[in-house]
């Protein structure tokens, strides 16, 4: 069959050209995925202010704004705990449906919106969260990078520390940019 | 074109185990989930690998239809520079160009360039004329960057969409303008492709609302006919625009659009005059605009409603008819949890046709300006029988002026076998309603010159076909399975087969004929009047597969198979009727090289059309991409690469003549800013 034949043909031409074939493949993730679960392990290195949670128990909020893909990543945190926080999660068109929240995690889709959310949050010991890169630089607290394949992040102290929310020092270790006293 | 080998029968055989061990290997290495990225630590976090969503995303796994989805990475490797050229990819789609700027889609077999069976449509607004229940694909365009998605359903989906969702359905889907801010400038110029601009810009225009205006104009050359030019370039400009709001609320989104166009287009005016062929080239005109609005409404998490409006003008000035069509439609659509389990989608539609026609030649029409209306109700339940296994049932009652009341029902079973692997089944019925001119009007379809087999008489015989109020609506019921996996995070596999049995199809009556004497001379007037005697059936296989081999190396491939099972009264009806390819297929490799050179070849193969001579094509089409900064894209494309030049296929209706279409060769640079 010339399909067979053409098919069998261009393969082995693409070999003989230095293709190479992957038998084994290397595993890789859901780039969405990976960004909700580095955010959750982020949150695992803060410390809110005292009297922001009722007790122990008391839930963990996560608000994504925005509404494209990567708001789905964060549907395989729905149900986890960090410690013995239960974690709940809103999905925000805009900050019009802003109730509050321990987390404030912007979709890269709210580019355009960054300065009116950090501005609603001012003064809020809200961790800001966002794949936009720019975003620690404009004020937010955490930036997530996709450099080559890894997502890596830049942390902004001077974002956190103004609302008196502690960032442990092990996480400025594992940043690849940290930001602190306007540079 | 290939290096002979001096062991052809060792090579072939070294190329197969090749294959197989490729495929095999594919489909055995599963991936090692062996720790949940929610155990990881953040240190183990940075060090794993993302990959860009597979082709087949979860979405696909539950749904339980035929369907291939056209992306935005999809439209910008395949190097296609128009919505026709991108359906190539679709196993079961037929997509055949007559000339610069005319083409025959159709799925599943019944093309031609009045192809009736496939619906269209472009954000929610369909694009078939209800003149000859088919789409003028010259005046269906866009600016490429500003489509989110094609959505391809081959089968019915009458019980949704209505009344010629028949062999399939194309959902062209923009991207909200909130995800295209910024301005993207786009240019061409080529051989084939002349030239050509395109502008997107889209801002913020207030506190939740976004803004895209979108312009382009471009210059396709002439092809070849008969060893010369065939003066059928291609002029085309439009402006549009796309407006999001998203408030507390409701959500809308509305679109506008102009465009004007030139084509120029070859005729054939067959008469009982000299050689009986006059060959003449014209110009076609064309003109027109749209306005949709569309609002939804969250009431709260088990009930949401919309509401559509659009009106659509159209004017087209050619050689045989001129056409004006306005359409009304205005739509009302209602989901509803109403218990747990069940997902309840109902809805109406009213929609009305204003036509006005004016015939030149070989075409006739009565009453000349005419308005019919449509106006329809569907619901459909999805209930989830188990947790993994979803029964949809549902249908829609749709009216038109021609035949009356239509039911189209259909009942879809999903099983969701595992998280990666999902199997369907439908039976469906669909029918097509008549068209304006199989109703009320007349068109010259064939000459049998004398001394053709159908013509024993020493004068011409030219047959015309007549339409008749009696003509009832073509039914189908389809018979559809299939099967989709994520093998892994590298491969994804779609199959599907189907059987269709069709019922009460357009064919024409035994002529009459009626010798007609006049000062030029002599000949028969052959007169078929529509009627629905035709039934048949048809069945066929189709199969999709992506496969990511490496990190920068990324193959797709499609391949469908049909046959048709059709006891034709004649050589005419048969001619009509079997515009299809037994075997189809299309492969894309895409590759990248270091320094974000991207290289992709795309190879496609069309079976012959027996009915008409038309010999199998292999085509070939190869881009070079290159990103120097995140804002620049500069491609260089070359089209048709295997042939100087090649008919692709031959219009059913004798007076409209097909050219060749040429090799070519256009470079493109896209700048974002």
């Amino acid at each position: 069959m010339r399909i067979w034949n053409l098919l069998h043909k261009l393969l082995l031409g693409l070999i003989l050209v230095g293709f190479p074939l992957p038998i084994v493949a290397a595993e890789t993730y859901d780039e969405n995925q990976l960004k909700a679960a580095i955010t959750y392990n982020v949150a695992k290195f803060v410390k809110w202010p005292d009297g922001t949670f009722v007790d122990a128990k008391a839930p963990l909020v996560i608000c994504v704004i925005g509404n494209d893909r990567v708001a789905a990543g964060f549907e395989s945190l729905e149900g986890q705990f960090l410690g013995e926080r239960p974690i709940k999660i809103y999905y925000l068109a805009s900050m019009d449906d802003y109730q509050g929240g321990h987390i404030l995690y912007v979709t890269h889709s709210k580019d355009y919106h960054v300065d009116e959310i950090l501005t609603v949050l001012q003064d809020s010991p809200v961790l800001t969260v966002s794949d936009i890169e720019s975003f620690a630089r404009r004020g937010g607290m955490v930036s997530l990078l996709k450099m080559r394949k890894n997502i890596r992040f830049a942390i902004n102290l001077d974002a956190s520390l103004s609302v008196d929310l502690k960032i442990s020092s092990k996480l400025h270790a594992l940043a690849t940019e940290v930001i602190r006293n306007g540079d | 074109m290939w290096v002979k080998l001096q062991h052809p029968d060792l090579f072939s055989y070294l190329s197969r185990l090749l294959i197989v061990l490729c495929l095999v290997s594919g489909f055995v290495t599963t991936p090692v989930w062996s720790k949940g990225l929610m155990e990881m630590s953040l240190e183990e976090l940075m060090t794993l690998q993302v990959t860009s969503a597979a082709k087949v995303p979860t979405s696909l796994l539950k749904t339980s239809a035929a369907i291939y989805v056209i992306n935005q990475e999809d439209i910008r490797r395949s190097g296609a520079n128009s919505v026709p050229e991108l359906l190539k990819m679709v196993p079961g789609v037929n997509v055949a160009q007559l000339d610069s700027n005319r083409w025959a889609i159709s799925a599943r077999g019944f093309s031609g360039q009045f192809a009736n069976k496939l619906l269209v449509m472009i954000d929610g607004r369909s694009v078939y004329t209800p003149f000859f229940s088919g789409v003028l694909w010259d005046v269906q365009d866009l600016v490429l960057a500003e489509i989110d998605r094609i959505e391809v359903i081959r089968g019915p989906g009458a019980a949704l969409w209505g009344a010629n969702a028949v062999n399939g359905i194309i959902n062209i889907i923009t991207r909200s303008a909130e995800e295209t801010v910024g301005t993207e400038v786009t240019a061409w110029v080529g051989t084939e492709e002349r030239g050509g601009l395109s502008l997107m810009q889209s801002s913020r225009v207030g506190s939740n609302s976004y803004l895209r205006l979108t312009a382009k104009g471009f210059i396709r050359d002439d092809s070849q006919l008969n060893g010369a030019d065939a003066d059928d370039d291609m002029t085309m400009g439009r402006v549009g625009f796309r407006w999001d709001y998203t408030g507390q609320t409701w959500n809308g989104k509305t679109t506008g659009g102009f465009y004007q166009g030139q084509n120029g287009a070859n005729f054939d005016l067959v008469s009982h005059e000299g050689d009986y062929h006059h060959l003449f080239n014209d110009d076609t005109n064309m003109l027109g605009g749209h306005l949709l609005t569309s609002w939804s409404r969250q009431l709260n998490k088990k009930s949401s409603y919309s509401f559509q409006f659009y009106f659509d003008y159209s004017h087209r000035e050619e050689a045989l008819y001129d056409e004006d069509l306005l359409v009304l439609d205005t739509e009302f659509q209602h989901n509803y949890e109403f218990s747990p389990g069940h997902k309840l989608t109902w809805g109406g539609n009213i929609r009305t046709y204003f036509d006005d026609t004016t015939a030149h030649s070989h075409f006739f029409i009565d009453p000349a300006s005419d308005r019919y209306n449509l106006y329809s109700a569907f619901i459909q339940d999805d209930y989830a029988l188990l947790e993994n296994l979803t029964l949809t049932l549902g249908s829609k009652f749709e009216h038109n002026d021609f035949t009356g009341w239509e039911v189209q029902p259909n009942g879809r079973l999903l099983w969701e076998v595992s998280e990666t692997v999902s199997l369907w089944g439908a039976v469906s019925r669909a029918v097509r309603t008549p068209a304006r001119y199989e109703a009320t009007g007349q068109i010259v379809v064939a000459l049998y010159p004398p001394g053709h087999d159908l013509n024993p008489t020493p004068i011409p015989a030219i047959y015309n076909f007549r339409g008749s109020d009696d003509f009832k609506a073509e039914e189908l019921t389809a018979y559809e399975l299939g099967l989709r996996s994520l093998v892994d995070e590298k491969l994804s596999v779609d199959f599907s087969i189907f059987y269709n049995d069709y019922k009460k199809l357009r064919t024409g009556t035994d002529p009459e004929s009626t010798v007609i004497v006049d000062a030029l001379g002599a000949y028969i007037e052959l007169i078929g009047t529509a009627n629905n005697e035709l039934e048949g059936s048809t069945y066929g296989f189709e199969a999709a597969v992506e496969w990511q081999l490496t990190d920068a190396w990324k193959l797709l491939g499609s391949y469908s198979y049909m046959e048709m099972n059709f006891d034709f009264a004649g050589q005419l009806e048969a001619f009509l009727n079997s515009f299809y390819a037994r075997h189809q297929a299309s492969l894309q490799s895409r590759f990248n090289l270091p320094h974000n050179v991207e290289t992709d070849l795309w190879l496609t193969y069309t079976d012959e059309i027996a009915v008409q001579d038309q010999p199998e094509i292999w085509d070939l089409s190869i881009r070079f991409g290159w990103q120097p900064t995140p804002q620049w894209q500069l491609e260089l494309i070359g089209q048709n690469l295997l042939h100087d030049h090649k008919k692709q296929l031959t219009s059913e209706v004798i007076s409209m003549v097909s050219s060749e279409l040429e090799r070519g060769l256009f470079f493109r640079v896209n700048y974002k800013f």
